[in-house]
């Protein structure tokens, strides 16, 4: 019997030194921490104006795409994820996160087996779906959208 | 019934069944007046027991004039006990173990004359008779059991409270094969000489002595061509009593320090085509030494994490072990052992929920058995995403942490794919590049519904791709299906889904909300395209009312039109999730990325 693992480890990078994961502007937060972002995320970060909005794509170390929506009053009212690993879900939504946590918790337990989420509150929507290693979500606040508008803008 | 002297009997209600009374002659004593009789009349809140139940008696007596009450007592002595005594009420309680039924007396006496008394009679059940069958030791794996067809079981049933020994009778339902040697505690199960597909048969043992008590086992019969490798699936209510799941497919498996003999038979893990590698609760293999997953640089121990979308996760350390499903062996397999411990989990892995699903009621499972479309569960599409060679940031998937335990601060770190929770198919010998499920229809609903986990793909006869149609994927491992005008470019087939998950404009459920509630049963349809938009196939469903078919059937676990929703937007890689029921009545085979198979390689889904 072994006590030991004979695989090698050699290959694992410790990363006590590395990069920090980008800090994501929350759900409900000021543009300017987007921006702030900025510097941190140079070269994942890709700012795409619209009429109504601007939308701030950061692709994550993981491979993750987050894409935020920011208002032209400089609020995230919006965000959306696709890729191979769920994000980090309290910094991506900052003060709603309790909302969502136990709106999804009351999911999990209410239901039998494990569906996707879906959260439609009025002031929170959260949808997300997926299979390991193959996630997809948007959350965002009907009430924050600037004029014009609509959830179907949230990719 | 009455007992007494020298008096009437008065019934005082329905539940006086016993009344004393006395008349007290010219002994008078404690100033009870000469000539006047005392009668003690007896009630009992409840005359017939169970064992260990209780009952208090009232006396109430009359021309007591100084009150004096009675004293107690009771016949058999010793059995059952009396508390509580007051000179008016006393509580019986009967004994815990009854082995026949008893009839006990409770007899109050007059502190004023010994002379008057007066009884009752409460009747004491006896212990309930208990029943269950095993498969003697030695004599076959842990259920669901399963035997080839023309093969025998022995089986054995045991009693408790079976107190004249009458054993059991056996009953085989439906009438498939035969029970011989049939005694009150043993039986011969021997499966018909042919079985033109997987059949399931149940056998009950009734007692004679009460008919309420009985056990069941069931039994899948494989047809010819079953061999090593394939293990039986159950769909049923799981491992925790009195909770029903709802489309979960469970697999038997012994899990072995590696090398060794030191095992572990494990029911009810889930088997899930939609992710990769064994999670195993510790809580339901505790004290199996099974040696972790260490950097040999530093001794750290390395923990692997997965996350929900529902904030709940499954943290624990990687470890080592021989995994044995029906008769196919992967050596030095490396499983998650999901922590009974709940403290010092990395908040990086946590994601700010709270529940490490580590107990067979959180999980609904002993464990999960992860035999989708890639070889660890860090590989998508020939990339891995967790040795650093795709990915600037390690995922939150693996962490070191030394011997002392992990801190919540840990942050994850990069691990190459021999490190990484493994995909057990690709470690067996032969039958190593896929997995093929295969269940009977189910029209509604039913309490069990049995099938068969055959491994490899075209590797033995009984596990030919034949005329199934073969669906290639994207490299997010996906194809297509188009339902009601929409293309869902990121369907998928998954085992370890529930139910069918589709955007749709079908009515939600009230109660469930996790699911559809069409007003009747709803026929639907929906084309599945391989990733590059060929083959295209016609899949035809139905939909029911999920709210009515769980109160309907509050038993059943196997639901064959179950369907709820996920949600679309244009934009979106909007998603088809084809769960279990996809699976009732079909053959469906799911071949590992980079494998080969005849003809191709995987991954892809055929059916």
């Amino acid at each position: 019997m072994k006590s030991n693992s004979q695989i090698s480890l050699m290959g694992i990078v410790l990363l006590m030194l590395a990069l920090p994961l980008p800090a994501l502007a929350a759900l409900g937060g000021d543009v300017s921490s987007v921006q702030e972002d900025q510097a941190q995320m140079k070269g994942t970060l890709k700012t795409t104006e619209h009429t109504a909005y601007t939308i701030h794509e950061i692709k994550a170390g993981n491979g993750t795409v987050v894409h935020e929506y920011a208002s032209p009053a400089g609020e995230v009212f919006g965000v959306s994820w696709q890729g191979p690993f769920i994000p980090d879900m309290k910094q991506l939504l900052g003060s709603y996160f309790d909302a969502y946590s136990s709106a999804a918790q009351a999911q999990r337990t209410a239901h039998r087996g494990r569906a996707p989420l879906n959260i439609q509150q009025p002031g929170l929507v959260v949808e997300s779906n997926g299979h390991m290693r193959s996630y997809s979500g948007r959350a965002y606040d009907p009430g924050k959208f600037p004029q014009g508008v609509s959830a179907n803008d949230i990719r | 019934m009455t007992y007494g002297r020298g008096g009437s009997v008065r019934a005082l209600s329905a539940i006086v069944l016993v009344a004393g009374l006395a008349f007290l002659g010219a002994c008078s004593s404690s100033g009870t007046p000469a000539g006047v009789p005392i009668t003690i009349t007896l009630s009992a809140s409840a005359t017939s027991l169970n064992p260990g139940q209780s009952s208090t008696i009232t006396a109430t007596v009359v021309n007591d004039p100084s009150n004096k009450g009675v004293t107690w007592s009771s016949s058999p002595s010793g059995f059952g006990s009396l508390s509580n005594q007051t000179t008016t009420t006393v509580t019986y309680t009967a004994p815990t173990s009854v082995p026949t039924t008893t009839t006990v007396t409770i007899t109050a006496t007059s502190n004023v004359s010994s002379t008057v008394t007066a009884m009752i009679q409460i009747a004491v059940q006896t212990s309930a008779v208990t029943v269950t069958v095993s498969i003697p030791p030695g004599q076959g794996p842990a259920p669901p059991q399963t035997i080839n067809q023309g093969q025998q079981l022995g089986l054995s049933a045991t009693l408790t409270n079976d107190t004249s020994n009458k054993g059991v009778t056996w009953s085989l339902s439906p009438a498939v094969g035969t029970l011989t040697n049939q005694t009150t505690t043993a039986a011969t199960y021997v499966a018909p000489g042919s079985v033109t597909s997987n059949t399931a048969v149940t056998i009950t043992a009734t007692s004679v002595a009460s008919s309420a008590a009985k056990a069941t086992l069931e039994i899948t019969v494989f047809p010819s061509g079953a061999g090593a490798n394939v293990a039986a699936l159950i769909v049923d209510a799981g491992p925790v009593p009195a909770q029903v799941d709802a489309n979960l497919a469970f697999v038997s498996l012994t899990i072995c320090v590696p090398g060794t003999s030191t095992c572990q038979t494990v029911d009810h893990i889930q088997v899930d085509t939609g992710s990769s590698g064994l999670r195993i609760l510790q809580s339901v293999i505790p004290g199996l030494p099974l040696p972790s997953v260490v950097d040999q640089s530093n001794g750290d121990i390395l923990n692997n994490c997965v996350q929900f979308l529902d904030t709940s996760y499954l943290w624990g350390p990687v470890q080592e072990a021989d995994i044995k499903i029906g008769g196919e062996v992967a050596g030095t397999t490396n499983v998650q052992t999901v922590s009974s411990s709940n403290s010092n989990i990395p908040t990086a892995c946590t994601n700010g929920g709270t529940i490490n699903e580590n107990t067979p009621t959180l999980l609904g499972a002993n464990g999960i058995l992860g035999v989708g479309l890639e070889p660890t569960d860090c590989i998508l599409a020939s990339a891995d995403l967790c040795d650093g060679s795709v990915t600037t940031t390690p995922p939150n998937v693996y962490f070191e942490c030394p011997t002392s335990g992990c801190s919540t601060t840990d942050s994850a770190v990069f691990v190459p794919a021999s490190a990484q929770v493994t995909n057990p198919v690709v470690l067996f010998s032969t039958d190593n590049n896929g997995v093929v499920i295969q269940f009977p229809p189910v029209q509604s609903a039913a309490p069990t519904v049995s099938g068969s986990l055959t491994f490899g793909i075209g590797t033995e006869s009984n596990n030919a791709l034949g005329s199934a149609i073969v669906f290639g994927l994207d490299t997010n491992d996906n194809f297509i299906t188009l339902y009601n005008g929409q293309n869902l470019t990121g369907s998928f087939i998954d085992s370890g889904s529930n139910a069918l998950f589709f955007p749709s404009s079908l009515t939600v459920c009230t109660d469930n909300t996790a699911f559809y509630c069409p007003a009747s049963l709803t026929a639907q349809s929906a084309t599945n395209e391989g990733a590059s938009g060929t083959p295209i196939s016609l899949v035809n469903f139905n939909v029911d009312n999920a709210d009515n078919l769980f109160k309907n059937n509050p038993n059943d676990a196997a639901f064959g039109t179950l369907a709820g929703p996920e949600t679309c937007t244009s934009g979106n890689p909007c998603s088809f999730d084809w769960g279990l029921p996809f699976f009732y009545g079909k053959t469906v085979f799911t071949a590992i990325d980079g494998q080969p198979v005849s003809g191709g390689t995987g991954p892809f889904w055929a059916y």
